[in-house]
């Protein structure tokens, strides 16, 4: 009886694939497809595991303190992610659209001070640094919550559930099948690519006070999305450019959390969430896959933005 | 004297905010609902902080955070014992799931054929034992039946709620003193007051590590409240049987509630709180911040729980 359920269990899976793949289109791992005119562009990554974190990482404070407890995290289905960070353009558009009011202030760079400072006359329009942003920049001085208006505008217009990455998605796409450090290897002077970190370009006009990777990525500033070289499945600035907001609540461990790829939150809501991939600011040491960061939901600041996920097979009309 | 006066002064705190409380003979909320202890409101640190003397840091037990109770609440002055539990299968006809892991040949090993009617101990379970292999679901679904036998809201203790009744109003890492042992003597103090791995339980278990420098008379588990109990009138919440908690478990106390609730996933968790070290805790596990954690579905010979519920 167990035996006879074999053939028919394949015989029904080999039937099920046409129709799957006929029911999601061109969403097989590594195409990539926009929702709307005007949606991101979003990249299918592939099911499977990975293990999240540095096994054997120094023990850091904070948030990084998890990165030593490496465990492996399952990734049941395919999803799908932005390519390129949410940039400016694409955030006028839902500011406009949406009449949503950001809350006034930013964390920007001064130059007189030469050190960041909370400004209440900042904010994503007006960054502070480069003084006139273009509209292909990824968005940056928004908070938690601004990312959370932001997908579910994004989500009634496209007719899918926009969401953020949880921090095992984020993770697992920025590795995009690598094991070290960072997803072109494990030197950071490698990177100047891949990734707009604080490098020597950034370093000859700020002096942040902390080193910078010796080599030379081009940009002394926020850049553009999409100039660096992609990962292994296709996406871009995973590394560097803004920090970026992810899903899940933050605390310094690893221990219990979920196995499988969704986002790590509290019964009750969490007042830190997590932050992922450094920034142009950010020193070599923590420009890498595993690097995490917390900050408080309600925190604005000049170097942090964010990138969409959606599970797929999720739109309306396929639900219906 | 210290001990005595800080016990007077919370029964005072205790009886001015609650003229209704009755701390000797506590009412109980039903027939088959536990003697409660009124624990008041108040302040704590929770968890250690980073050069404690006897630190884990790998349980999250440090860096420590400053948490408030403004309210007080109720904590069974005992562990669940084996007879409250017995009415509760009885009068639910819960099944018993055979199987628990019992300390058998130097390891924690799962034996199909024991369960809380039978842990595998030498003597079978007095009435009065706190109950054991008993798993987290088990806990729950006992403090949602008392909760509906008495129209009060069981629950298992938080985290925090558990250590801060285990502090008993002190600072310290054991309710019984700032130190463990009589200065003169160097014996430990623990046998006074909690079950612990002790002199007694040394030819018993054979377990690895120290055990306490004192004879607690038991070698496996005690009767419950046998020993004295904390300021809050609350008996062997350090050792006898480890105790679930409410919380999900985490390596760290980064990020959780800045209160005392507990603190729970999204979508739930496999791991859950457990505290208090058991009569098989060697001295660094026996400590009010000591922390450690279990499968949900666990049951294991050291394993029980005390029921707590808002006033």
């Amino acid at each position: 009886m167990q035996r006879a359920a074999f053939p028919l269990l394949a015989a029904l899976l080999l039937a099920a694939v046409p129709a799957t793949r006929a029911a999601e289109g061109a969403r097989a791992p590594g195409s990539s497809f926009s929702d709307c005119d005007g949606c991101p562009e979003m990249v299918v990554i592939p099911a499977g595991s990975f293990v999240i974190g540095t096994p054997g990482a120094a023990t850091a404070r904070g948030a990084g303190a998890a990165e030593n407890q490496a465990s492996v995290v399952e990734i049941p289905r395919p999803f799908a992610i932005g390519r390129l960070e949410v940039t400016r353009g694409e955030y006028a558009r839902f500011v406009a659209d949406s009449g949503h009011e950001p809350q006034e202030g930013c964390r920007v760079w001064d130059a007189d001070l030469a050190r960041f400072n909370e400004d209440p006359r900042r904010g994503w329009q007006d960054i502070a640094t480069p003084a006139s942003p273009g509209d292909d920049l990824p968005v940056s001085c928004v908070s938690f919550a601004d990312a959370q208006a932001y997908v579910q505008w994004l989500s009634a217009k496209a007719g899918a559930r926009y969401r953020l990455p949880s921090e095992a998605e984020w993770e697992y796409a920025a590795r995009a099948g690598s094991r070290t450090l960072r997803p072109w290897g494990d030197d950071a002077t490698d990177g100047c690519d891949f990734a707009n970190t604080y490098d020597l370009v950034g370093a000859a006009r700020y002096r942040l006070g902390w080193p910078e990777v010796h080599c030379r990525d081009g940009q002394a500033d926020l850049a553009a999305g999409g100039q660096f070289g992609a990962n292994a499945f296709g996406l871009q600035d995973m590394i560097g450019n803004v920090a970026e907001w992810v899903q899940d609540c933050a605390t310094g461990s690893y221990v219990g959390r979920p196995r499988d790829a969704r986002a790590w939150e509290w019964l009750g809501g969490c007042a830190e969430r997590i932050q992922r991939g450094g920034s142009w600011l950010t020193p070599a040491a923590d420009s890498r896959s595993a690097a995490r960061a917390a900050a408080p939901a309600g925190e604005h600041a000049a170097d942090v933005g964010f990138r969409v996920a959606l599970d797929l097979g999720t739109k309306a009309k396929e639900e219906r | 004297m210290m001990r005595v006066l800080l016990a007077a002064a919370l029964l005072l705190l205790a009886a001015e905010a609650l003229p209704q409380a009755a701390p000797a003979g506590a009412p109980r909320d039903c027939a088959v609902c536990p003697e409660l202890a009124l624990v008041p409101p108040g302040q704590f640190q929770m968890g250690s902080a980073p050069d404690a003397p006897e630190l884990d840091a790998s349980s999250g037990e440090s860096p420590p955070v400053a948490l408030a109770f403004a309210r007080p609440f109720l904590v069974s002055r005992r562990e669940i014992t084996v007879g409250e539990f017995r009415k509760f299968v009885e009068a639910t006809g819960a099944k018993a799931v055979p199987g628990c892991r019992v300390w058998a040949g130097g390891q924690w090993i799962k034996d199909p054929d024991r369960s809380w009617r039978d842990p595998g101990f030498a003597a079978a379970p007095r009435d009065d034992d706190p109950v054991v292999c008993v798993s987290w679901d088990d806990a729950h679904a006992y403090a949602e039946w008392l909760a509906a036998e008495s129209g009060k809201r069981y629950r298992l203790p938080s985290e925090a709620e558990w250590e801060y009744v285990a502090r008993g109003g002190t600072s310290y890492p054991r309710f019984w003193g700032e130190r463990d042992s009589r200065e003169d003597l160097v014996l430990s103090l623990a046998c006074d007051y909690a079950n612990v791995y002790d002199a007694s339980a040394v030819d018993a278990l054979r377990l690895p590590g120290p055990n306490a420098r004192c004879s607690d008379r038991a070698p496996t588990l005690a009767p419950t409240g046998q020993y004295k109990p904390n300021a809050f009138g609350v008996h062997d919440i350090i050792g006898n049987a480890r105790e679930w908690v409410m919380d999900c478990y985490t390596a760290s106390y980064a990020g959780r509630p800045q209160d005392a609730r507990a603190w729970t996933w999204q979508g739930g968790c496999e791991l859950k709180g457990v505290r208090g070290g058991s009569f098989a805790s060697r001295p660094r596990d026996a400590r009010a911040p000591a922390r450690s954690s279990a499968p949900v579905s666990l049951r294991q010979s050291d394993l029980g729980f005390r029921v707590a519920r808002d006033y």
